[in-house]
């Protein structure tokens, strides 16, 4: 379930990752990124970001 | 599909830990002859955490410190490496480290900070899915990227059983399901070599690897009620039929559980999404005629798993069975030889 995705905004401040519930959250190359396999969309993450990169996901146009 | 008192505490164990989306999709991808390795990259993208994840492997540092030198002000730089790297590493390869990436987050064993470091492991992480897959490529069998998948049904159990602290019990059930179902894949794919004009022959071999499957998760789910303790005490006491044990596993199995071990296989090929018509076939591998007149395929499918079973367990023909060698033009002789074959093999 694709919700939200952190931007290239994200200051590594490790808050997001530490409090999502379903461990959704990792450090990949450069930056914190979200699954979208596994992201239920609870928003914790997006209240606790203190820089507000965490954005919902565009929503794909139907084809 | 009436399943019994199984198909709940199944739900509640293995739906939250399937594979996601992005495996699936790579799953589907990688077996593509069409599909080229840089496709894969697109099918990352739409996942940044496996996008990253797959610039994060320590494996390709020094490589990409290259790149990233070679032109440092090039804003595109991660999409850049991200198509190197698959390029890099093939489609297999690729499809590999995807794999590896969703079991590490099934495993809770992503890295959670800049300094972690990450590793993929394939030889170990998905042992069985490479074991059949190289299996097939070396003897050429068709379709390895099918057996494939059948293998990581297991590699990604194994991984279910490791979160959820599952028994040893069911992690030695597992390993003796995945040898069960290798030797019946086998059987599996040589009867359905006699078979002619036969639509669903690629999934033979992945049909009969998984046949077995749901024995792990009978020993994983192991209802405490019952008479016999835990799986192992359950098998021992099958084990004095003696001549018959085969025939009282196959009893028992419904009289306790309420269920047959390749009833909970369908259910977890179901609950996975990736292999539908082995699902069917799996299902119906002890009764493949109540598939003969809605798909005869399926049933051929079915019957080639009914019949590889007998033999795996070096059991004869039983009146019924030959009846299916008679549906699917199979002369009993060259059933025959290959049963003695497999016991001058032994």
């Amino acid at each position: 379930m694709a919700t939200h995705l952190i931007t290239s905004a994200c200051t590594r401040c490790d808050a997001c990752a530490a409090v999502c519930p379903t461990a959704s959250i990792s450090f990949g190359a450069t930056q914190y990124v979200i699954d979208q396999d596994t992201c239920t969309g609870c928003e914790i993450c997006v209240t606790v970001c203190p820089v507000d990169v965490i954005v919902p996901t565009p929503r794909q146009q139907p084809e | 599909m009436e399943v019994g008192r199984f198909s709940q505490l199944i739900a509640e164990y293995l739906q939250p830990l399937v594979p996601g989306e992005t495996v699936r999709s790579l799953l589907e991808a990688s077996a593509d002859p069409v599909i080229r390795p840089l496709d894969l990259a697109t099918l990352f993208r739409r996942n940044q955490t496996y996008a990253q994840l797959i610039r994060r492997m320590d494996l390709l540092q020094s490589r990409i410190a290259e790149w990233v030198a070679e032109d440092e002000k090039r804003l595109d730089m991660g999409d850049v490496i991200l198509d190197r790297i698959v390029s890099l590493l093939g489609k297999q390869a690729t499809r590999n480290a995807g794999v590896c990436i969703g079991l590490h987050r099934l495993s809770g064993t992503l890295p959670k900070k800049e300094t972690d470091r990450f590793n993929l492991n394939p030889q170990d992480q998905i042992k069985f899915a490479l074991t059949v897959e190289a299996f097939c490529q070396e003897n050429s069998l068709a379709y390895s990227e099918k057996a494939y998948v059948a293998g990581l049904h297991y590699d990604w159990l194994k991984a279910i059983f490791v979160k959820n602290k599952t028994s040893k019990d069911a992690q030695t059930a597992l390993s003796n399901a995945f040898t069960e179902g290798f030797e019946m894949a086998r059987i599996a794919y040589d009867l359905s070599r006699l078979v002619k004009n036969f639509k669903y022959d690629h999934y033979v071999f992945s049909a009969a690897l998984l046949e077995p499957i749901g024995m792990s998760l009978m020993s994983a789910l192991y209802p405490k009620d019952l008479a016999a303790k835990s799986w192992s005490a359950f098998i021992a006491d099958c084990e004095k039929f003696k001549g018959r044990k085969d025939d009282a596993f196959d009893a028992l199995q419904s009289q306790r559980f309420d269920i047959r071990h390749h009833e909970l296989s369908a259910l977890v090929v179901n609950y996975f999404g990736i292999l539908a018509t082995v699902e069917k076939a799996v299902h119906f591998s002890k009764e493949p005629h109540f598939l003969k007149g809605a798909d005869s395929d399926l049933y051929r499918l079915a019957a080639i798993l009914s019949m590889a079973k007998t033999l795996q367990r070096k059991k004869p023909m039983s009146e019924v069975q030959k009846d299916y060698m008679r549906d699917l033009q199979i002369a009993e002789h060259e059933v025959l030889l290959m049963s003695e074959e497999m016991k001058m093999k032994k």
